[in-house]
C-alpha cells in the first residue's frame, strides 16, 4: 500500500457509513410511520391502567419515542442536503424531498399540536408522502442497480441519485431550499410566541 | 514504504478523516440542537396534558436535559474550528470559528439570565442560535459539501460558491483570503468572553446568592455560592 492509496480506505468508510444511513433510513421511515398509526393502540392502553402513573408514564414514552424518531429520519436524511454525497452515491433520488416531509410535520406539530384531528391527519398523509418518496426509490432504484436487466438499468438511471445527477442536485438544492424556509416559519412561530407574553403567565392561567 | 512512512499516512488519514467527519455530522446536531430549542411550545402543550406532577417534572427535566446537552456538546465539537492546523489545513467551513463565538454568547445568555422564564431572553438566545447555525451550516454545506460540484455550477455562473465558502479548497489548496481573519477574530473574541465570564463568576462568588424555587435547594444553592 502506498500513502496515497491510505485515503482510498478513508473513502470507504465514508461511503460504507453513508451507504448504510441510506439502508437505515428505510427501517426508520417504516417506524416513524407505524408509531404514528399505533395512535388508536396505545390510547386504548392508556384507559387499562390502574394507576395514574402508569398512565401518564405510558403515553409520554410513547409520544417521545414518536416524536424522536421522526427527527431522526430527517437528521438522518440530511445527507440528502450534501450536494457532494448526492451526486456521488447510490441514494434514491427523492431522499430529500422525503426529508422536507419529515421536517414539514414536525414544524406543523410546533404549530398545530396533534390533537386537532384535521391536523393529524394532514401530518399522516405527509408522513405517507414522505414514506413513498424514500422507500419506492430505494427498493425500485438504490435496490435494483446490481441486477442488470434493461427495466432495473432503466429505473435506476431514474431513481437513483448518482445515476441521474442532473435532476438530483436539483433536487438536492430545492430541498434544502424548503427545510430553510420552513426553518424560518418555525423560528418566526416561536419569537411572535413569547413577545406576547411568557410561557409561564400562560401557565399560570390554564391553572387558575 | 517503510513502516514509518505508513504509520504517518494511516495518522494522517485517520485525522482527516475523524475532522471531516465531525464537521460533516455538527450540521445534523446543530439541527437537532435548534430542533429541541424551539419545540418549546410544543413541549410545554404535552406538558400541560400530562395529569400528575411527577410525570411532568420528568417530561420537563428530560426535554431540558436533552436541549442543553446537546447545545453543549454542538460547543465541544465545534471547537476544531479554532484550531488553525485543522481550519486552514483541511479547508474547514469559512464562517466556522464565529458560530462557535456565537454559540458561545448564546449559552452564555443562558447561563447569566433565565431563558425560559424571560421571554426577551429566549429571544434573545434564539437569535443568536439562528446566527451561529446559519454561519455553520451554509457554508459547511454549499461549500465543503459541494466542492467537487464547481463543475455542475458553473453553468449557472455560481461555481465560485463552494470556493469563496471554506477556508482554503482547490488542489494544491489556495487559502481563502479571509480565513485568516475570521480565525484571527474568532480566537479573540472567544477568549475575551470565556476570560470576561471567568472574571464575573470569580468577582461575584460569594456576593450574590442565587435565587432557587424552594428552601431545599435555596440552601443548597447558596452554600455552593459561598463555598
Amino acid at each position: 500500500m502506498t500513502p496515497d492509496q491510505v485515503s482510498g480506505v478513508f473513502d470507504f468508510g465514508e461511503g460504507f457509513i453513508e451507504g448504510t444511513i441510506g439502508a437505515a433510513l428505510v427501517a426508520l421511515w417504516l417506524l416513524a410511520v407505524a408509531l404514528y398509526m399505533a395512535r388508536p393502540y396505545m390510547a386504548r392502553n392508556v384507559h387499562k391502567f390502574t394507576l395514574r402513573l402508569g398512565a401518564d408514564l405510558w403515553w409520554m414514552i410513547y409520544v417521545a419515542l414518536r416524536d424522536i424518531f421522526l427527527i431522526q429520519v430527517f437528521l438522518g436524511s440530511f445527507i440528502f442536503f450534501y450536494p457532494d454525497v448526492v451526486s456521488g452515491r447510490d441514494l434514491p433520488i427523492t431522499g430529500g424531498l422525503a426529508a422536507v416531509c419529515a421536517f414539514a410535520v414536525l414544524v406543523m406539530k410546533l404549530i398545530k399540536g396533534d390533537q386537532d384531528l384535521r391536523w393529524f391527519r394532514v401530518q399522516v398523509l405527509l408522513l405517507g408522502l414522505g414514506a413513498t418518496l424514500y422507500v419506492v426509490p430505494y427498493m425500485l432504484g438504490v435496490q435494483v442497480t446490481a441486477i442488470g436487466t434493461d427495466t432495473a438499468n432503466q429505473l435506476a438511471s431514474l431513481l437513483v441519485s448518482s445515476k441521474n445527477p442532473d435532476v438530483a442536485l436539483w433536487l438536492c438544492y430545492l430541498s434544502s431550499a424548503l427545510v430553510g424556509i420552513l426553518g424560518a416559519i418555525a423560528v418566526i412561530y416561536n419569537l411572535r410566541q413569547t413577545a406576547r407574553r411568557t410561557y409561564l403567565d400562560r401557565e399560570k392561567e390554564t391553572a387558575r | 514504504m517503510t513502516a514509518d512512512q505508513l504509520a504517518n499516512a494511516l495518522t494522517n488519514g485517520a485525522s482527516g478523516w475523524l475532522v471531516l467527519s465531525i464537521a460533516a455530522i455538527l450540521p445534523m446536531l446543530w439541527s437537532f440542537a435548534m430542533i429541541m430549542h424551539f419545540a418549546r411550545p410544543y413541549v410545554i402543550r404535552m406538558l400541560q396534558s400530562l395529569t400528575l406532577r411527577f410525570g411532568g417534572d420528568v417530561w420537563w427535566l428530560s426535554y431540558v436535559l436533552i436541549r442543553d446537552a446537546l447545545l453543549t456538546i454542538v460547543l465541544a465539537m465545534s471547537v476544531i474550528m479554532l484550531m488553525p492546523n485543522l481550519y486552514i489545513g483541511l479547508g474547514l467551513p469559512l464562517t466556522g470559528p464565529l458560530a462557535v463565538v456565537v454559540l458561545l454568547w448564546a449559552l452564555i445568555v443562558k447561563l447569566l439570565r433565565d431563558a425560559d422564564d424571560d421571554p426577551a431572553a429566549f429571544r434573545l438566545v434564539s437569535v443568536l442560535l439562528v446566527i451561529a447555525s446559519v454561519l455553520y451550516i451554509v457554508p459547511q454545506i454549499y461549500g465543503l459539501e459541494a466542492a467537487d460540484q464547481v463543475q455542475w455550477l458553473d453553468q449557472y455562473g455560481l461555481g465560485w460558491i463552494p470556493g469563496a465558502l471554506s477556508a482554503a479548497s482547490g488542489d494544491p489548496p489556495v487559502v481563502n483570503a479571509l480565513a485568516w481573519p475570521i480565525l484571527t477574530l474568532s480566537l479573540v473574541l472567544f477568549g475575551l468572553t470565556a476570560a470576561a465570564i471567568f472574571l464575573r463568576f470569580v468577582y461575584r462568588l460569594g456576593r450574590v446568592s442565587v435565587p432557587a424555587p424552594d428552601a431545599g435547594t435555596s440552601e443548597a444553592a447558596s452554600s455552593e455560592v459561598r463555598a
